[in-house]
Parts: structure tokens; C-alpha cells; sequence
């Protein structure tokens, strides 16, 4: 379907680190594309480093002083060469002064217009743009109540429980769920006050609250030329702190309608601001299906393989396609979904110790493989999880022909996985793949919070004893186990293998 | 007797494991813990790349085995990741091993007989290097240097015999 006798670009710089990195020069070495790497001084030695065609360290471990150093990266393009900037996901992505910057500067940046970056770019604004486009958005005021009783006109109107959320606010704080009438004042007074302390603005925003909401969201792609599609929708309801953990597409329970609908409608807000390239709708879907628009991420997104698993699609080569002026090589029409797809994000932190990051050494990695299992990982055996970025090390996909045979196959690869030098999620996304709740396919953002505090699982008696025998009888074969004498790691053995195998 | 070693892996205290039979590939131990003790046999084979395969009665399954530059091990399998320090039961008596980092004159536990200084004083040692090789219970044992440090004083020369608790050697 794509040609790669005449790549679109000779050399594309990826202005990104750890597994997104490596995926898209995956992509870019794939379509005969060289890649240039930047990195910081702690990612100097890395994995997207090493797999990139050539490198610059563009500045110290902060992200500010390298990652986000807009002139810098320009510069680098420039030097060696690159015709045009993937972004990845997070740092520069969804940067207008980076889109802008870019085309000041004759490179191409693989992603949407700063025009539509601006639209997308504010809650208020998208939220305005969208209710134009005819894209539902959850009922509530168009503007922020300054008194009680104009804000209960407005609950009243729109039915409760309803949700007071703190005009000037974030991440939770000055939100308010108000069931009924009769608690509405109070609520409302103590959200204004602790507004007014937090941020210095008592405005609340009064809007009906959606329980037990799904976190459902559509993938679109857009050309230059007006053609835009989706590529179904994908589940993130699986969240901790406000962060995706587990993903899958197809939703897991939606119905064939809902589906149709959300995508149309996504497809519809894509074209109002003119998108280009790959975005993502996300939507809030409640009990009964009825589904609200939240944002527009203007970006590849984290979660995107669970997409390709089930579409066959490549996005991030759709991306490099269109940014090079390409027609959409696909059409609606001809999009087929096959099977289920689940991602796992494995993160460096301690899930029972309320998910507290927790950067170390990758003493032991290996990851699983197999039919249906995909591995997006930006690092290797020996390589360090530093505390300067993100603590995600790697990303598991599973496909298969259904959802519980997904589900299966996902929780053998876990198992398959092995992980140690630092605290890990690994058991714990074993256990939520377990809950009820998931395996039925009916759970909602809460699902995290419902399982309560969870106790690590504690390795079996029996396998821990067999681990203490294993390490003594190697001390005994004299196969030390100790510290190797010098820096470099010796065989773990301390002598070659045919004196005692 | 059989060697016993004591492996630590985060328990309340540590496993004991006595190596009763070892043919280099079959061998027959007795783990214990507390008062409690039983039996197991297991054979254990080197695989390629720091890795064993390990099969008991229940199946086999292969560990990954890693060395840490602080002297801990980390052993990995199926469902487990443990992390771990194992010492020969005699270097606990030689005081060695399990010593704390803190030690800076070096005794051992039992009465015998120096065979071998391995350090001069102003040598700088890494934790676990041999230092001294003492013959007990008609065998001969390493001592080895309970932490890094440099040598400021050496009290004993090969010949000697020694107490339990008697400054052999001091670290600075």
C-alpha cells in the first residue's frame, strides 16, 4: 500500500526519547528514511541513540534545556540535513512555537497546523469550537456562575448530580459532586471559597456529572487535501492519577450504533478545524452511551499500537505520508477491523506504594514475544530507568482473535516478562487484567480506585525456598554469586560454563 | 555435615540452606527456616547467559541470575524477582561476610592458625576480598575485608596462632 522505493524524505530528525523514539524510527528506517536522533546528556548513550543513523546531544537532563529547546532542535535538522521533525508524543508535540519555528525555518513538522494546535490548544476554546461543529459536549454553563443562586438556574436546567468545577482550576482541586438540590448552596459556597484561595478566582462552572464515566476516545487521520478518516475508537478507562495504564480496541462493551456515531462525529470535529494528520477525539461515554467530547489530542498518542493491531494500519508512516502532502493511500470504506487488541504500559513506580516512581537499573530484561505479542520498548538489559522523564519503560501489546483470548494472551506475556534491578507494575497489571470488572468487559474510570489498596502478592513459599537452594548450590559449585571484582559484569558464574555444566 | 549457607532474601531472617548431596548437576538440600526443615531435590544446569535451568519434581523453569557490585545477587523466574545475599556459614563464624560496613578490625570467631596474609598494610581492599587465609576445624577458610577500606595495621603473620576475637587485621 505504501511505495518505499521514493521515501517521501531522505532524513527525518525525531525530536523525542525513550519508546516513542524507537518506534518511529522504526518507521522512518522501514520507509528507507535515515534518522537523527537528539538526546540529552543523561539519554546520551540510549536506545533511540543507538538505533537513530546519527545523533546530537542537544543540552543537560532537564527536558526545559534539551528536549524543549525549540532553536536547538532546528538547528540540528538544519546541521545535518533533516527534511522534516517527528515530534513523538508529550515535550514539542502539540507546541505552536514549535510548529511555527519549523516553518520559519523550511522543515517539515510531522503533525497538524498551529491553527489547529490553537483550537484544540484550551478546554474553553475546543469546547466552544466543538458545540459549533454540532460535537456533543457535556451539559452544563457556557460561562462561569459567580453567585449561588444564577449557578443553581443553571443545575436545575441541565438536572442533577451535577459537578461544580473551579473556573480557574486543575487536577481535581475545587471540584465539588453535588447529588440533589438541597446540598447545592453549601457546596457551591465552600467550591467558590477554596477556589478563590487556590487560584484567586471564585468562579464555578457548574455541569452535569457523569458516574461511573468510560474514557473512550477516536483516532483520526486527516490529509492536506480534505480527506479525513477514523480508525475506530479505542478504551483508556483503565486510569491511576488521571494516567492510562491499560488500553484496548475495539471498546470493550459498545454497541455497533455508538461506535458509528463517535466515529462520524470525530471525523466531523477534525474537519472543522482542518486537521492534519494523526489526532485523537477523546470522549467521556456514560451508562447509557450517551457520549461527551473532552479534548482533541494533536498527536500521535501513547496507546496508538492497539490501533494498528486491530486496523494493519502503520500510523506513524500515515503521519510521515501526509506530512509530506500525500493523498490518504486508505478510505473509510476500505478500513476493516479484525480481533482484539490490549496494551500495558510498564511503568517504573511502586503500584502499592501509591504508584511512586521508582527509577533503577534494568538488571534483568527480557521481554516476551510470540504470536500476537508486540514489545514498544526504548530500552534494553543493562540500560537505566533515570528519574529525569517519564517512569513508562516499555509497552506490551497483545492481539488475538477475540477479547478473552487477548485477555490470555497478555497475562502469559506478563508472566513471560522478566523484569528486575527495580520496583515495577508488572504484578499489578496481572491483577487488574483478573478483576471481574475487566474481564466482563464492564468497568469505568473507577476501576483502579474500586480495587481498593492493594497488597503486593507474595511470591509462593514454596518458590522462594527453591530460589534460596538455587543461590547456595551455585555458591557451592563455587560459581560465586558475589560481586564481580572489577566494574565490567563478569559471567554470573564466576568460571566457565563446561567446569561445571 | 554438608556446607550450610545462609541466604538472605528480605524474609524475617535468613534461609538456611545445607547442601547435603552435590554430583555438579543433581543434588539433594535441606532448606531451613526457624524451626521448620525439609528436604528437596533439584537439579541445576548452566545455560547461556547468566541464565540456569532449574528442575525440581514440581517442573522446570530457568532463572536469570545477576550480580550486583554491593555483593547482592538478584535471582529471577516466573512470578519472582528476588533479591538476594548468600554467605557460607563459615564466613559468618570468620566474621567476614556478614559483617557490617562499619568494621574496621577484623577477628574471627573461632580459634586456629594463620596460613596466609594476603595484604600489606597501606593496600586498599574491596569488600570481600580475601585478606587472610585461617586453618579451623582442620580446613582452610578465607577471611575476606568486611568493607572497602586501607590497611593501617597488620597484627598477625602467617604462623600464628590465633583466638576467637583476636585483632588480626585493622582496616582505616
Amino acid at each position: 500500500m505504501i511505495d518505499n522505493s521514493n521515501p517521501p524524505f531522505k532524513k527525518v530528525l525525531v525530536a523525542n526519547r525513550g519508546e516513542i523514539a524507537c518506534r518511529v524510527i522504526r518507521a522512518l528506517h522501514e520507509m528507507g528514511i535515515q534518522a537523527v536522533a537528539v538526546a540529552s546528556e543523561a539519554d546520551a548513550r540510549a536506545k533511540h541513540v543507538r538505533m537513530a543513523d546519527d545523533y546530537r546531544v542537544i543540552g543537560p537532563a532537564p527536558s526545559s534545556e534539551s528536549y524543549l529547546r525549540v532553536e536547538r532542535i532546528i538547528e540540528v535538522a538544519k546541521e545535518t540535513g533533516a527534511e522534516a521533525i517527528h515530534p513523538g508524543y508529550g515535550f514539542l508535540s502539540e507546541s505552536e512555537v514549535m510548529r511555527d519555528a519549523c516553518d520559519a525555518a523550511g522543515v517539515t513538522f510531522i503533525g497538524p497546523s498551529s491553527a489547529a494546535m490553537y483550537a484544540m490548544g484550551n478546554k474553553t476554546r475546543a469546547r466552544e469550537k466543538m458545540q459549533d461543529a454540532g460535537v456533543p459536549i457535556v451539559p452544563g454553563a457556557t460561562s462561569a456562575s459567580a453567585t449561588a443562586s444564577e449557578a443553581l438556574e443553571v443545575a436545575r436546567s441541565i438536572g442533577f448530580p451535577v459537578l461544580l468545577k473551579a473556573s480557574a482550576g486543575g487536577g481535581g482541586k475545587g471540584m465539588r459532586l453535588v447529588h440533589e438540590e438541597a446540598e447545592f448552596t453549601e457546596a457551591f459556597q465552600s467550591c467558590s471559597r477554596e477556589a478563590l484561595g487556590s487560584f484567586g478566582d471564585g468562579d464555578v462552572y457548574v455541569e452535569r456529572a457523569i458516574l461511573q464515566p468510560r474514557h473512550i476516545e477516536i483516532q483520526v487521520m486527516a490529509d492536506q487535501h480534505g480527506n479525513a478518516i477514523h480508525i475506530f475508537e479505542r478504551e483508556c478507562s483503565v486510569q491511576r492519577r488521571h494516567q492510562k495504564v491499560i488500553e484496548e480496541a475495539p471498546a470493550a462493551n459498545l454497541s455497533e450504533q455508538t461506535r458509528k456515531r463517535m466515529g462520524e462525529v470525530a471525523v466531523a470535529a477534525a474537519q472543522a478545524i482542518d486537521y492534519e494528520g494523526a489526532g485523537t477525539c477523546e470522549f467521556l461515554v456514560d451508562q447509557d452511551e450517551n457520549f461527551y467530547f473532552l479534548e482533541m489530542n494533536t498527536r500521535l498518542q501513547v496507546e496508538h499500537p492497539v490501533t494498528e493491531m486491530i486496523s494493519g494500519l502503520d500510523l506513524v508512516k500515515l503521519q510521515v505520508m501526509v506530512a509530506a502532502g500525500h493523498v490518504l493511500p486508505v478510505k473509510q470504506e476500505h478500513l476493516v477491523r479484525r480481533g482484539h487488541s490490549i496494551e500495558c504500559r510498564l511503568y517504573a513506580e511502586d503500584p502499592y506504594s501509591n504508584f511512586m516512581p521508582a527509577p533503577g537499573p534494568l538488571t534483568v530484561y527480557r521481554p516476551p514475544s510470540g504470536p500476537g505479542v508486540r514489545v514498544d520498548d526504548g530500552v534494553d538489559e543493562g540500560d537505566v530507568v533515570t528519574p529525569h522523564y517519564d517512569p513508562m519503560v516499555a509497552k506490551l501489546i497483545t492481539w488475538a482473535e477475540d477479547r478473552p483470548s487477548c485477555i490470555q494472551r497478555m497475562r502469559s506475556a506478563l508472566a513471560e516478562l522478566r523484569l528486575a534491578g527495580f520496583r515495577n507494575n508488572v504484578k499489578f497489571l496481572d491483577q487488574v487484567l483478573q478483576t471481574d470488572a475487566f474481564c466482563r468487559g464492564q468497568y469505568s474510570t473507577n476501576l483502579i480506585a474500586q480495587m481498593g489498596v492493594l497488597e503486593e502478592p507474595a511470591p509462593e513459599k514454596e518458590q522462594l525456598e527453591l530460589i534460596a537452594a538455587v543461590a547456595a548450590l551455585l555458591q557451592e559449585r563455587n560459581c560465586t554469586i558475589r560481586a564481580p571484582e572489577s566494574q565490567v559484569r563478569e559471567s554470573a558464574w564466576g568460571r566457565p560454563w563446561e567446569e561445571w555444566s | 555435615m554438608g556446607r550450610r549457607f545462609h541466604v538472605e532474601m528480605g524474609l524475617e531472617s535468613p534461609v538456611i540452606v545445607e547442601v547435603l548431596e552435590d554430583d555438579g548437576l543433581k543434588a539433594k538440600v535441606r532448606i531451613c527456616e526457624g524451626d521448620a526443615s525439609r528436604e528437596m531435590e533439584l537439579s541445576l544446569q548452566a545455560l547461556h547467559g547468566e541464565r540456569a535451568l532449574c528442575t525440581t519434581q514440581a517442573g522446570s523453569q530457568v532463572l536469570d541470575i545477576r550480580n550486583e557490585r554491593d555483593g547482592s545477587s538478584w535471582v529471577v523466574g516466573p512470578h519472582v524477582q528476588a533479591k538476594l545475599r548468600v554467605t557460607d556459614e563459615r564466613d559468618t563464624w570468620l566474621g567476614a561476610g556478614g559483617g557490617g560496613a562499619g568494621d574496621s578490625v577484623v577477628t574471627v570467631a573461632m580459634p586456629g592458625r594463620v596460613v596466609a596474609v594476603d595484604v600489606e598494610e597501606g593496600d586498599n581492599v574491596e569488600r570481600g576480598q580475601r585478606i587472610l587465609v585461617i586453618e579451623a576445624m582442620k580446613m582452610e577458610n578465607d577471611v575476606k575485608a568486611p568493607r572497602d577500606g586501607c590497611v593501617r595495621a597488620i597484627r598477625v603473620t602467617p604462623g600464628d596462632a590465633v583466638d576467637a576475637g583476636q585483632p588480626l587485621i585493622e582496616l582505616e
